[in-house]
């Protein structure tokens, strides 16, 4: 008899007792000297509970029923990888995914933060010790994933079958990676604001962990938009949802801190706002993870639990987030101002960029907020939407957009804002350019709509074609010396790289998004074999059924053909309907045809039987313009932070090796 | 559960470890020995970024400025501070381990070993062989299934687990076994007979087009199957053909010896169509007033296209084919220049009400 699932379990409390321990020996300061003993107990902690999380997993891949989180959400007929996901599909699970996450971060600040000075180093990690045991308590205390079942089922309850895709099995995680990542800036600041040390240095070290967390988050929050577009069967990919937007807001902290963090590194300005972004990402990461769990929000993101867990997180928020702001209060006047800086500058529009980002991150807090305050307090029922964010949120992203390229061209301290537009000008003529031709192929309902778009291509190809001037710039590119030029491209410094993909990425969302939004086309039919609907162009046409058994699941198929203007047979798609028969429950499988730009999109729903008795499908046929370069977009941006990531100046850990290179010299 | 306290403290003495070698690997050099290398890789950053002309000279001054300061400070608040004194280290480690222990035995299961499927599978199929009355339904199933392999082409095995996977209340996979046994013997009554009921059971006890069949073909190979002529007796029931759904409980009943278990069950809903055949009547002649008044109303005001639908709809579930064409002529004539209005109507008329805009 083993019982690898209590071992898992010891090691969840072991982790949770270390996490104490570890904040406890940094409290208990360096009068006692064992202040140091955090680091060896960061990465115990590390290691104590990714034993239990690989336990839960093991529980999962062995279908151990006794284990209530695998009794509740997994089956034996489940494939491997839903085994595997299923362990982080549940509150549960993915709470235990937060703090396995959490504490790993904590020990990389140990194994990556040798070059940080030994005071920040060890109170970043008492905090991330307090946040571990905070978080680890929780888990253990309420919402216990390896709690146990005196009497085994005999068989799981199941995924949602909704949950079972490849692209939201790998969502979470990258979700979480990105959260949990705000929490090692968290700690940074508060280590910060308590050592009384805020300089140049501090915000180099502290921006190479915002990246990453901002990567991961990136590529979280478009994974989770894919999986909501295609699994989902509704067409669109974002809905601002609740808890869409709780994923949102911290991104949109932690890129107001990417950049005032570089403000900070060059000019030694903005520390108190610096600092405070910091907080603010982590606690938006908090504040995320409370609205899921609480019961607050109905959505299919949602985890149903019960609110007493909801109080206990709005505890741990309240308790932490509470405390580095009142610290935050404490100190922020004694923060120096800095360096000084002209009105026309890279400073400036940075901070432009700042307070329009930070706007943009209120809107979106209140439109979430909104209807839960409006229910509590007043209890009337009501919801915000796009209409709200696009009326609010909207303008103030496209002026904070259009700065872009100017920021970039800006110098430090003081700027020739006259040079900047001369040099801007093509870019910008050219934008304008292929945004006028590209709105004579659109005819909107409205003249506002019209415009909308015209807009937001402008937008779009500014950022591209703006941030490609940035790129001449830094390659002094001139056209009798081309060749010249492009032979500095490998001189351009990776942390520049970044700089351009991402940008170049933000531009490329933003034209998806406009085309998307505004060209969509969409009809919904009920159809019969034979069948045909027009859409546009095209011609979708219901040619047969077929069935197949899946892994778990039954499906029945239905055959299409889609055809375009001249006749020609563009693609067969083939959605389906699984019947999962260990939950009972059917989903809508969306077929899609795969173009480089532009997707056909279609979905049947459950069958009916007319009165005539001929079976016929709810189908919905979409034509999605240019949304592919929704998920491109975000990718590029990921990329663009992964790139600065590797530039030798943000490396993780690289004053370390500085230092080795100042011995051998 | 020695074992399991053993290991715990084995991981626990061995994390414990690793804090103490991460300990001694670091040594005890000065926290301002480590400020000093520090600040001094950081000033050899600054210089090689100068000399790449990354940063200018005024910035370079300002950051090495700053190095400066930093180290001046560290050094006043370095000598405040003491040693590493390993006892209290060790202290709190043990503290660690007594602490993580005693909070174990207060929320673990330490008698509780795992019971992973593969293994508690071996364990109810050494009991299907040696004890299965003690087997529920579910396990029992779960033991047979491992079997399908070596009979594929059995039929009594299908039609045994699909009886023991609707006995666990797996009605989709006794639905599946039966239609297995149907495949194997199209001739056997009974495989179409329980096809139907597990079907008619995964449809939430209506029978739909494919039970009904199964049914039927159950009756063409044994006319006297009484569970088909029961589920047929339901449905007819369900749709109001009242004479058809007598008929098949009586040809059930016919069948069915007198100490039947179901036989009860058979007469209770033979006893239940006079009830039902009074109550549709009353709703007929209430849905016929409320159409009439409909078919009056367009008569009076024809420019309604969906009271047109609601009335071709009335008279579709009515039944009442002649009355269909009838507003169906009226409601042409109206339409006659607008065809699109016609295929409007048309189409409502078809979609069952609730069925229409399927949610997302």
């Amino acid at each position: 008899m083993t019982h690898i699932n209590e071992i898992g379990t010891y090691c969840l409390v072991l982790a949770f007792c270390l996490s104490l321990t570890q904040a406890g020996v940094v409290i208990a300061g360096k009068g006692r000297g064992i202040a140091r003993y955090a680091e060896g107990i960061s990465l115990a902690g590390a290691v104590s509970i990714f034993i239990a999380f690989a336990v839960l997993i093991f529980a999962f891949i062995r279908s151990d029923f006794s284990v209530v989180n695998v009794a509740e959400h997994s089956h034996t007929d489940k494939p491997l990888l839903y085994k595997i996901s299923g362990a982080w599909g549940s509150h549960e699970g993915s709470m235990l995914l937060w703090c396995t996450i959490l504490l790993v971060y904590g020990a990389m600040i140990t194994l990556r933060g040798q070059g940080l000075p030994e005071g920040l180093r060890l109170k970043a990690l008492g905090v991330q010790g307090l946040l571990g045991a905070a978080f680890v308590g929780f888990t253990l205390f309420s919402s216990n994933p390896l709690a146990r079942l005196a009497e085994a089922p005999l068989q799981g309850q199941s995924l949602n079958p909704a949950l079972q895709d490849p692209a939201l099995a790998f969502h979470p995680p990258m979700l979480y990676l990105g959260y949990v990542g705000m929490s090692v800036v968290f700690s940074f600041a508060v280590a910060a604001l308590i050592e009384g040390r805020l300089d140049r240095a501090w915000a180099r070290w502290v921006r190479p962990w915002a990246l990453l967390a901002w990567s991961f988050l990136t590529i979280g929050i478009t994974l989770g938009a894919f999986w909501a577009y295609y699994e989902l069967g509704w067409g669109g990919w974002w809905a601002w949802d609740p808890v869409e937007n709780a994923s949102f807001m911290p991104w949109l902290a932690a890129t107001a801190l990417l950049h005032s963090a570089i403000v900070m590194e060059k000019r030694d300005s903005l520390k108190a706002w610096t600092v405070f972004l910091g907080l603010l990402a982590f606690t938006f990461s908090m504040m995320g993870a409370f609205l899921v769990r609480s019961g607050l929000l109905t959505s299919v993101h949602s985890f149903a639990v019960d609110p007493q867990r909801g109080i206990l997180l709005a505890a741990i928020l309240l308790l932490t987030a509470g405390g580095g702001f009142a610290l935050f209060a404490l100190r922020a006047p004694s923060l120096a101002p800095g360096g000084l800086f002209a009105a026309v500058s890279r400073e400036t529009t940075l901070v432009l960029n700042n307070l329009l980002i930070s706007a943009a991150l209120c809107s979106v807090f209140l439109g979430t907020l909104y209807p839960i305050l409006m229910q509590a307090l007043f209890d009337k029922t009501m919801s915000v939407g796009a209409p709200y964010y696009l009326a609010v949120f909207g303008p103030i992203m496209i002026v904070a957009l259009l700065l872009v390229p100017v920021s970039t061209l800006m110098s430090w301290k003081r700027a020739d804002l006259k040079g900047v537009v001369q040099r801007l000008a093509a870019a910008f003529a050219v934008a304008v350019l292929a945004a006028a031709v590209g709105s004579l192929f659109y005819k909107g309902p409205t003249f506002l709509s019209e415009a909308e778009y015209l807009i937001g291509l402008i937008v779009g190809f500014w950022l591209i074609f703006g941030t490609a001037r940035t790129l001449m710039q830094a390659l002094n590119f001139r056209l009798n010396a081309a060749v010249k030029a492009l032979r500095r491209l490998s001189g351009v410094p990776l942390a520049t790289w970044g700089m351009i993909f991402a940008h170049i990425g933000l531009g490329v969302f933003v034209l998806g998004a406009v085309v998307e939004g505004h060209q969509r086309l969409s009809v919904m039919q009920g159809m019969s074999l034979g069948d045909s609907v027009k859409l546009g162009q095209y011609e979708l046409r219901f040619q047969s059924l077929y069935q197949t058994p899946g892994a778990n699941y039954d499906a029945q198929g239905g055959v299409f053909e889609v055809k375009d203007g001249l006749g020609r047979i563009i693609c067969q798609p083939k959605p389906q309907r699984r019947f999962y028969p260990a939950s009972n429950q059917v989903q809508s499988k969306v077929a899609l045809c795969f173009t480089p730009l532009d997707d056909l999109y279609v979905v049947m729903a459950e069958p009916q039987t007319g009165v005539d008795g001929v079976m016929s499908w709810q189908v919905r046929f979409f034509y999605n313009p240019w949304v592919r370069l929704i998920f491109f977009g975000p990718l590029l941006m990921a990329l663009g932070g992964v790139l600065s990531l590797c530039d030798r100046r943000l490396r993780l850990g690289i004053v370390r090796k500085g230092r080795k290179l100042a011995v051998k010299t | 559960m020695l074992l399991l306290i053993l290991t715990c403290l084995l991981i626990c003495a061995a994390l414990m470890a690793l804090v103490w070698a991460w300990q001694r690997r670091r040594g005890v050099a000065s926290g301002l020995t480590q400020e000093k290398a520090l600040y001094t890789g950081f000033v050899a950053d600054l210089e090689r970024r100068q000399a790449r002309g990354e940063i200018d000279d005024i910035q370079a001054q300002e950051e090495r400025a700053q190095a400066a300061r930093a180290l001046l400070k560290a050094s006043e608040t370095q000598a405040a501070v003491a040693p590493v004194k390993p006892l209290y280290g060790y202290v709190a480690l043990g503290v660690t381990a007594i602490l993580s222990l005693a909070v174990y035995l207060m929320i673990g299961h330490p008698d509780q070993p795992d019971q992973p499927y593969k293994q508690r599978l071996q364990t109810w199929t050494r009991l299907a062989q040696t004890n299965p009355d003690v087997l529920p339904p579910l396990a029992m199933a779960a033991v047979l299934r491992q079997g399908q392999a070596g009979h594929a082409n059995d039929v009594t095995y299908w039609l045994f687990l699909g009886r023991i996977d609707m006995l666990a209340g797996n009605n989709y996979a006794g639905a599946q076994d039966y239609e297995k046994a149907r495949a194997l013997s199209p001739g056997t009554f009974v495989a179409w007979s329980e096809l139907g009921e597990a079907l008619t059971f995964v449809g939430g006890g209506t029978s739909g087009p494919e039970a009904v069949q199964a049914f039927e073909k159950a009756l063409q190979r044994d006319p006297n199957d009484a569970r088909a002529h029961y589920y047929l007796g339901q449905q007819a029931l369900a749709e109001g053909r009242y004479e058809a759904a007598r008929g098949h409980y009586e040809a059930a009943l016919k069948t069915m010896a007198p100490d039947d278990v179901s036989r009860p069950q058979v007469l209770e809903a033979l006893n239940s169509i006079g009830q039902a055949e009074a109550a549709a009547k009353a709703m007929n002649a209430r849905i016929s007033g409320m159409v009439s008044g409909l078919e009056a109303q367009l008569k009076a005001d024809p420019e309604n296209a969906d009271g047109w639908a609601r009335l071709l709809r009335s008279y579709d579930v009515l039944g009442d084919t002649a009355a269909h064409d009838r507003a169906r002529a009226a409601m042409q004539a109206h339409y006659a220049n607008r065809p699109e209005v016609i295929a409007d109507i048309l189409t409502k008329a078809q979609t069952r009400v609730g069925s229409e805009g399927e949610a997302k």
